[in-house]
C-alpha cells in the first residue's frame, strides 16, 4: 500500500574502509574506543524521535479522533466512509510508524502521502457540512501527524508541503460547501495555525536530533579513521625499519667484502648477492602487501632461481591457515636459502594437511645452510616450526614444518 | 565396449585431444623419443569430435587437454569412460577440487602440463594397461583430499606426501628407509583407495580388477572401499 521497502538506512553505518588492517603491528581494532557506542548513542536518538512521532500520532488518533468518530457517528451523512477513513489512517499510520522504529527506508512516501490526504477529504466528506470545523470532522487537523511519519525521511518543506496542501483541500471543502462564515473561517485557521505549528515544530525538532546523532557519528568515525591510518602508518614505518635493518646486515658486508676486492664471479659471493636479492624481495613485498599467502612468497623466491636458469616446479595443495610473520618467514627462509643455491633444477612443494603445513625444497645445490634454531642465520625459528635437511640422489631436500600447537 | 588391456610388448596408440597444435608436437615428439617404443600418437584434434573422427575412436588412451578453446571440458570425461575409453587428462589446472572431479569421472590417469615428459609416457602406458599411475601433482591432491586421506594407511599418507613433494621414488624410499618397489605400492594403494570412492566406471572397474590380478588389493578390499564411499 505504501511502499516501505526491507532497505537499511546507511546514513549511521559507514561502509568498512578498504584494506585489510595488517596482521601484526599494533592492533588497529583498538585504536577507536568507544566507536560503536558513538554509533549507538546516534540511532538512539532517531529511535527516541521516532517513538515520540508514533506515539504521539497514535494518542491523538486514539483519544481525540476516535472520540470524534464516536460523538459524531449519528450525524455523518456515511457513517461508513468515516470508520474506513479511521482504519485507513490507523493502517497508514501502522505501517509508517513500524519502518520509522525499525529505520526502514521508504520507497514512495507519496503515496502514504495522498492516502493521508485522501483519508482528510473522506471524513470531510462525510461529515455534514453544519460539523465541518467541529470534532465530528477529525481528519484534517490530525492527518499532519501521518505526514510526520510518513515523510520522516524527506526534508521538512515536503512535510509543510503536505500540510499545506492539506490545508488547502479542507478550505476548498469548506468554501465548495458553503461553509464561509466567519466563526467557521476563524476556527479553520486557529486548528490550521495550532497543528501544523505542533506538526513542523515536531518534524524540525526530529530532524535537528537526528541530523546531530548522524554528525556526531561522523565526527567520531574521523577520528577513529585517523587514528587507524595513523596505526597503519607505524605499521609500515615499522616494515620499512626492519627492512631497512635486514638490507644493512646483508647486503653491506658483501659490498664491503666486494670493495675490498671479492670476486663477483666467485660462487659464494654470487650465492650470498642471491639471497640478498631474494630476502630483499620478500621484505618488500611484505612491507607493501602485508601479509601475503605463502605461496605468493615463495613464488616470489623460485622467481629468483629461475631468473638464474635453473627450472622451479612450485605447487601447493590444502589451505594455508593464517600464520604469523615470524611463522610465514620461518617456512620461507630455508626455501629461500636453498633456491638461491640452485643450479639447474628444484622443486618447491607446499602442503597444508591436518593442521601441519610443510614447506618442501628439492635442489640440486649440494650444500645449503639452514637455518638451525638460535644458530647463525637463524630468523628467530618459532618452537612450533622445524627444519630438516636430507641428503638425497638430486641434491638436497629441506623440509620446513609447522605444526598447529 | 570394454577394451583388454594392452600387451606390454605392443606399442600403445595414443589419441590426442588438444587445441594447440605445438602441444601436440611437443606430446608426438616426446613419445618418439622413448627408446623402447612404447607409445606414439595415432591421432590428434582440437575437439573430442574432431579426434575421435580423425582415427581417435580405436586408440587405445586418449589424452585430453581439459581446456579446450577456453572451455572446460570435465563434463566430457564420464560420458567417454562409459564409452569405454581410457581417458588421461593433461591440464594446467592441478587443484585438488579439478582432480578429484576428473578422478571422479572415471579417468585412468591425470599429469599437470608442467610435468615431465617421462610422467607422461608412464601415464600413458598405464592406462592403456589398467594400471595406476600417479604423478606427483595427484599424489598432492590425493593427500589433500580429506575422505580419500581417512582410508589411507599412515605409510600410504606418507609416500603419497613425500612423492608429492620430490622428484624421483628413490629419494621418497631413502626418506621412508623402505625399497622403491613398497614405495610404488603404496602409491598405488593409495590411487586404488581414491578410484574406489569415485564413481564405478569401465576404466575403474579395470583398474581395480588388474589391481586384484596383480596381488596389489585383495577383492575384499574393493568391497571395503566401495561401503565406506557409499556412507
Amino acid at each position: 500500500m505504501t511502499g516501505v521497502t526491507g532497505e537499511r538506512r546507511q546514513a549511521l553505518a559507514p561502509a568498512p574502509r578498504s584494506g585489510a588492517a595488517p596482521q601484526s603491528g599494533p592492533d588497529v581494532n583498538a585504536v577507536g574506543p568507544g566507536l560503536d557506542d558513538v554509533r549507538l548513542l546516534a540511532a538512539q536518538y532517531r529511535w527516541f524521535g521516532g517513538i515520540a512521532g508514533v506515539t504521539i500520532a497514535a494518542g491523538w488518533h486514539l483519544a481525540f479522533d476516535l472520540r470524534g468518530l464516536i460523538s459524531g457517528w449519528p450525524q455523518y451523512r456515511w457513517p461508513a466512509v468515516a470508520l474506513a477513513g479511521w482504519l485507513l489512517y490507523t493502517a497508514i499510520g501502522a505501517v509508517h510508524g513500524i519502518a520509522v522504529l525499525r529505520g526502514l527506508l521508504s520507497r514512495r512516501p507519496w503515496v502514504g502521502a495522498a492516502a493521508a490526504v485522501a483519508v482528510s477529504a473522506g471524513v470531510a466528506l462525510a461529515s455534514p457540512a453544519s460539523a465541518l470545523v467541529t470534532p465530528t470532522n477529525w481528519a484534517w487537523g490530525s492527518v499532519g501527524w501521518l505526514g510526520v511519519l510518513v515523510l520522516w525521511d524527506r526534508r521538512l518543506r515536503d512535510l509543510a508541503a503536505f500540510l499545506a496542501v492539506n490545508a488547502a483541500v479542507t478550505f476548498a471543502g469548506m468554501v465548495a460547501r458553503g461553509v464561509t462564515d466567519r466563526r467557521s473561517m476563524a476556527i479553520f485557521l486557529m486548528v490550521v495555525v495550532g497543528s501544523v505549528t505542533l506538526q513542523l515544530g515536531f518534524g524540525a525538532g526530529a530532524r535537528l536530533l537526528t541530523a546531530t546523532g548522524v554528525q556526531v557519528a561522523r565526527h567520531a568515525d574521523e577520528l577513529t579513521g585517523t587514528a587507524v591510518e595513523r596505526a597503519r602508518a607505524e605499521a609500515a614505518h615499522d616494515a620499512r625499519l626492519r627492512l631497512g635493518r635486514a638490507v644493512h646486515a646483508d647486503t653491506l658486508p658483501l659490498l664491503r667484502d666486494l670493495a675490498a676486492g671479492a670476486d663477483p664471479a666467485d660462487p659464494g659471493v654470487r650465492h650470498r648477492a642471491a639471497v640478498g636479492a631474494a630476502r630483499l624481495r620478500r621484505l618488500l613485498l611484505e612491507t607493501r602487501s602485508g601479509a601475503l599467502p605463502l605461496t605468493v612468497e615463495l613464488r616470489s623466491c623460485a622467481d629468483i632461481a629461475a631468473r638464474t636458469g635453473a627450472v622451479v616446479d612450485l605447487e601447493a595443495h590444502g589451505t594455508v591457515p593464517p600464520l604469523d610473520e615470524s611463522v610465514r618467514r620461518a617456512l620461507t627462509e630455508p626455501a629461500l636459502a636453498a633456491l638461491a643455491a640452485t643450479r639447474r633444477r628444484a622443486r618447491v612443494t607446499v602442503t597444508a594437511v591436518d593442521g601441519e603445513v610443510v614447506v618442501s625444497v628439492i635442489s640440486d645445490a649440494p650444500d645449503v645452510d639452514v637455518p638451525a634454531r638460535g644458530g647463525p642465520g637463524s630468523v628467530g625459528l618459532p618452537d612450533t616450526v622445524t627444519v630438516n635437511r636430507y641428503p638425497v640422489e638430486e641434491g638436497t631436500w629441506i623440509e620446513t614444518r609447522w605444526t598447529r600447537t | 565396449m570394454d577394451r583388454d588391456p594392452v600387451d606390454p610388448h605392443v606399442t600403445v596408440t595414443v589419441a590426442v585431444v588438444e587445441d594447440q597444435p605445438v602441444t601436440v608436437d611437443g606430446v608426438r615428439a616426446w613419445l618418439d623419443r622413448d627408446p623402447l617404443g612404447r607409445a606414439r600418437v595415432v591421432a590428434a584434434g582440437d575437439s573430442i569430435e574432431a579426434t575421435l573422427a580423425a582415427g581417435g575412436e580405436g586408440a587405445d588412451v586418449l589424452l585430453l587437454d581439459l581446456d579446450l578453446h577456453g572451455r572446460l571440458v570435465t563434463d566430457r570425461i564420464a560420458g567417454l569412460c562409459a564409452g569405454g575409453h581410457r581417458v588421461v587428462v593433461f591440464s594446467a589446472l592441478t587443484d585438488s577440487a579439478t582432480v578429484h572431479a576428473v578422478h571422479v569421472a572415471g579417468a585412468s590417469g591425470f599429469l599437470g602440463k608442467h610435468e615431465t615428459p617421462e610422467h607422461l609416457l608412464e601415464a600413458i602406458v598405464a592406462a592403456a594397461a589398467d594400471r595406476p599411475y600417479v604423478t606427483p601433482s595427484v599424489a598432492g591432491a590425493i593427500a589433500a583430499d580429506p575422505q580419500t586421506r581417512a582410508r589411507l594407511s599412515e605409510q600410504e599418507r606418507t609416500a603419497l606426501l613425500l612423492w608429492f613433494q620430490s622428484m624421483s621414488k628413490r629419494s621418497v624410499a631413502l626418506r621412508m628407509g623402505v625399497q622403491e618397489s613398497t614405495v610404488r605400492q603404496y602409491i598405488q594403494r593409495a590411487r586404488l583407495k581414491y578410484a574406489a570412492a569415485g564413481r564405478p566406471a569401465p576404466t575403474q572397474s579395470a583398474l581395480l580388477a588388474r589391481a586384484i590380478e596383480d596381488g596389489l588389493i585383495r577383492p575384499e578390499d574393493v568391497r571395503n572401499y566401495r561401503s565406506a564411499a557409499a556412507d
